[in-house]
């Protein structure tokens, strides 16, 4: 086998896996930002525009940077794939589960600030320490947060599948935890490698 | 509140007391000598059986009959119980001692413990020559509550009697370790007798008054705050078994034991009855307990539990001698709920009965309702008015039971009346005589319907159902859809619900528009949850669409339709997924006619320009001929792919025209956003005046 037969074999086997090898990566970006949108809005805040993301200041970072001959050839296989779709949130379901959580939250919000509720690390919510809800309000508590989470699961799964990819919904799930502490009140308790820790 | 095994821990401490008070009160007895010798004894250290007393001086002025006798004590303490008295001063100046009796009437005596303590209390004691003895020590104080003691003994019997007002909760929880746990607080009087034997406590009878208790445990699962409440007591020994009876009344404050929210202050509380506790097995035995909340429930409640095991995994039954609702539901149902789809109801009426649970399910039930309605506030569904009895479990097998409701609702769907016999298998309720229940203006008949393991979380419903026909003009104003005629029938010969889901296997069949629409492999998931799920395939079967396009105000159209949307998913009764196509049927001989207006609006939603018939002579033909219609949609992803009969060069024929003049309307969009077509839609129909 002379040298151009092998180097063809190889190119082609290198197209060939890269043929097969094309991943529909979760949108980071953007799903953080469907997700700020929907915590403020649930929560009552104005959006603000957002600050320029890792990800966003490192692709400035390589405008100029030559790619090599292999990133060339993949570019043009996998640069379709890699595009990160926006993420939609406008689907009447979550416009419902939207408006639910966003009366609820009202209520909530006490709980919130007396530390008798907190974020789970899986973003629901949960009660951290009954014994600051008065007793007579406590059952009324208690179904407000499995209302909550409830709400929250519908919503985590629809978003999932209004961008037709049910396989996101950990991720979606994961991106709104995170969210969800950021955009809460301080003092609010979270939950952080097991531990209640406030904000 | 005082455990069996605090009494037991008193009882032992009450024997050494016992012990302690009969030798040293009795020391002038011991060390009596001639008149008029005063006797003085110093002992460093006694130590036995547990106590230890130190620094004890005892000193005895004996004249004729009468004698002055003092005696002190650095300290008493039980180590193993960590209990330590000090500073135990007893003076008796007055004694009388003849040859009948030994008896001090004025005596003082002070001591200093953290819990029971004495400053100047009085102490008065006899003892007679039969061996009997009595020592009564008025004005001591437990937990800062005024109290006194009489202690009474003959042969091998003995009896103590305390009175205590206002005794602090918080502080006797050095003397009952066990109460501490529940950080208690508040006062109480209390009036306890206690007898016994050399051996053992034989009973403990009494009452407590109690103001202002509240508790709460680490986790605060269990609370009560403010509470007055009335207690009273008896328990019994019979060899290692304790039978108490008590009967409890709380008037007010309020409690919370995990997820139960009781508030005496709307309504007084009370718990009575027979339990009894072995100490050897550490099985509780309610015999039964009654709790009545006097305008809600009283039950009964008997059991046998091994505290040692798991609770409620030996069987518990409960005789419901009646629940009232709404309160029966809001107090003691809803906060067992709250995870459940039944978390948020209206419920009226009445219920009584019988239950039995085992390891927390719902084994058996017997159930006499009357005149109980049901309403999800999400209105989701109701049952008004039901009245009559339900059961299973294996006592009721074979056994008969009917009930009914006068309406009921699914969502908008109303139904009328419906009359059940059930007969009881096993676990199943199966419906004994097929029956109909009012839909609309017709009716569905239940041929078959099994309720199978009502109590438990495997419960599901099977059914055998007709739908016998409705009008799809009652059916559309449920909906609020456009007016429609025709009828809506169907036969499922098995649905099945468990769950949340509903699955109906079989047709459902809509006559309208003199053509037939049939609805198979209809599925309902989640019926219940925030986002209900609905499956289904329809086909279409020769849609008049002249009635149809007058229906929907799109402008008349006369033909045929055929057609069918598969895959149809709803999510919250909205379509998110499906592939639709109607057209007109392959050798449709009728009449093919388009008005101006229709064209104008299937123009609107191919988003083509408005108004075509604004100029030229067209706009003086009312209607056009066609030689086919069609459109079809594949709506994902919020995206809906359209199509038509014919592909032309840049988009799809929806209307291929005939004759002359001939009008093709042709779409060239071919991806349209479904929100932004069903407005298109909307506002063409909304647009047109009602026909």
């Amino acid at each position: 086998m002379n040298y151009k037969s092998i180097i063809s074999s190889v190119l082609y086997g290198f197209l060939l896996s890269a043929c097969v090898t094309i991943n529909i990566y979760f949108p980071a970006a953007a799903a953080e930002d469907a997700a700020r949108v929907i915590v403020r809005d649930v929560l009552n805040e104005e959006v603000q525009p957002k600050a320029e993301t890792k990800e966003e200041q490192s692709s400035s970072t390589v405008t100029n940077y030559t790619p090599t001959l292999a990133e060339f050839i993949l570019n043009i296989f996998l640069s379709p794939a890699y595009a990160e779709a926006d993420i939609n949130i406008n689907t009447p379901a979550i416009t419902a589960l939207r408006s639910n959580m966003k009366q609820r939250a009202a209520q909530l919000k006490t709980f919130y600030s007396s530390g008798a509720v907190g974020l789970t690390a899986n973003a629901d919510v949960q009660i951290r320490d009954q014994s600051l809800i008065p007793l007579k309000q406590r059952n009324t508590v208690k179904k407000l947060v499995a209302d909550e989470n409830r709400d929250r699961k519908a919503l985590y799964a629809e978003i999932a599948r209004a961008n037709d990819r049910p396989e996101w919904e950990a991720e979606i799930r994961a991106t709104f935890a995170r969210v969800w502490v950021e955009e809460v009140a301080a003092g609010t308790w979270y939950q952080a490698n097991g531990s209640w820790v406030q904000k | 509140m005082l455990y069996a095994h605090d009494y037991l821990k008193l009882s032992f401490g009450f024997r050494i007391i016992r012990l302690v008070i009969i030798y040293l009160l009795l020391t002038p007895l011991l060390f009596s000598k001639p008149l008029n010798t005063i006797t003085t004894l110093s002992i460093d250290k006694i130590e036995g059986n547990g106590l230890v007393l130190e620094g004890i001086t005892s000193t005895l002025d004996t004249s004729d009959i009468q004698f002055d006798y003092r005696l002190k004590i650095k300290s008493l303490s039980i180590p193993e119980k960590k209990l330590h008295i000090n500073n135990i001063n007893i003076k008796c100046e007055d004694g009388v001692f003849t040859l009948f009796e030994i008896k001090c009437s004025d005596g003082k005596i002070s001591f200093v413990h953290p819990v029971v303590s004495a400053k100047e209390a009085t102490i008065v004691f006899s003892r007679l020559n039969n061996g009997s003895l009595e020592v009564q020590i008025n004005n001591f104080e437990i937990s800062n509550g005024k109290s006194s003691v009489k202690i009474a003994t003959q042969n091998e019997h003995w009896k103590i009697e305390l009175d205590s007002k206002n005794i602090s909760l918080s502080g006797l929880q050095l003397l009952l370790p066990s109460i501490q746990k529940f950080s208690p607080d508040g006062r109480i009087n209390t009036h306890i007798v206690i007898k016994g034997n050399r051996e053992n406590i034989a009973s403990v009878n009494g009452n407590m008054e109690m103001k202002k208790i509240s508790f709460t445990n680490q986790e605060s699962t269990i609370v009560g705050e403010n509470i007055f409440s009335k207690l009273e007591f008896q328990s019994k020994r019979k060899t290692n078994t304790w039978a108490n009876n008590i009967s409890s009344t709380i008037h007010a404050g309020e409690i919370y034991v995990d997820p139960i929210f009781i508030d005496a202050e709307e309504s007084p509380k009370e718990i009575f009855g027979k339990f009894e506790w072995s100490q050897e097995t550490k099985n509780i035995t309610f015999s039964p307990i009654t709790f009545s909340d006097r305008d809600s429930i009283h039950i009964n409640v008997s059991t046998t539990q091994d505290l040692t095991e798991n609770i409620f995994a030996s069987p518990v039954f409960i005789d419901i001698q009646y629940a009232e609702f709404p309160k029966a539901y809001n107090r003691y149902l809803q906060p067992f709920l709250l995870h459940t789809n039944y978390s948020d109801l209206t419920v009226n009426g009445a219920v009584k009965g019988s239950l039995k649970i085992l390891d927390k399910e719902l084994e058996i039930a017997k159930l006499d309702i009357g005149h109980l309605t049901v309403k999800d506030n999400l209105n989701r569904f109701a049952l008004y008015d039901l009245n009559g009895e339900i059961a299973w479990g294996a006592p009721y097998d074979k056994k008969n039971y009917n009930f009914e409701f006068n309406a009921a609702n699914l969502y908008d769907l109303m139904f009328g009346k419906g009359a059940f016999e059930f007969s009881i298998t096993g676990d199943s309720l199966v419906l004994k005589e097929p029956t109909a229940v009012a839909i609309l203006d017709g009716e569905i008949r239940l041929e078959k319907l099994t309720i199978n393991h009502p109590g438990n979380e495997n419960r599901s419903i099977d059914m055998d159902v007709s739908l016998l026909p409705i009008s799809m003009q009652d059916l559309s104003a449920v909906f609020n859809w456009p007016k429609m005629s025709g009828t809506f029938s169907g036969y499922a010969p098995n649905i099945v619900y468990k769950n949340g889901n509903v699955d109906i296997q079989g047709a459902l069949l809509i006559r309208a528009f003199d053509g037939t629409t049939t609805i198979h492999n209809l599925q309902v998931k989640e019926l219940f949850s925030p986002l209900p799920k609905l499956f289904a395939d329809i086909q279409i079967k020769n849609l008049d669409l002249q009635p149809l396009t007058e229906t929907f105000s799109f402008g008349e159209i006369t033909g045929r339709l055929d057609g069918y949307i598969n895959e149809l998913q709803l999510l919250n009764w909205k379509p998110i997924h499906f592939d639709a196509w109607l057209g007109t049927p392959i050798n449709d001989s009728s009449r093919h006619r388009i008005s101006q207006t229709a064209v104008d609006n299937l123009t609107k939603v191919g988003n083509g320009a408005p108004n075509i018939f604004s100029k030229g002579f067209l706009r003086f033909l009312d209607s056009f001929g066609y030689d086919r219609i069609g459109i079809g949609c594949k709506l994902e992803n919020l995206i809906c792919s359209m199509r038509g009969v014919a592909n032309s060069d840049r988009g799809f024929y929806i209307v291929k025209g005939s004759g002359i003049p001939r009008i093709d309307i042709i779409g060239f969009t071919n991806e349209v956003s479904w929100p932004v077509l069903t407005e298109r839609l909307s506002r063409i129909i909304h647009a047109q005046p009602d026909n």
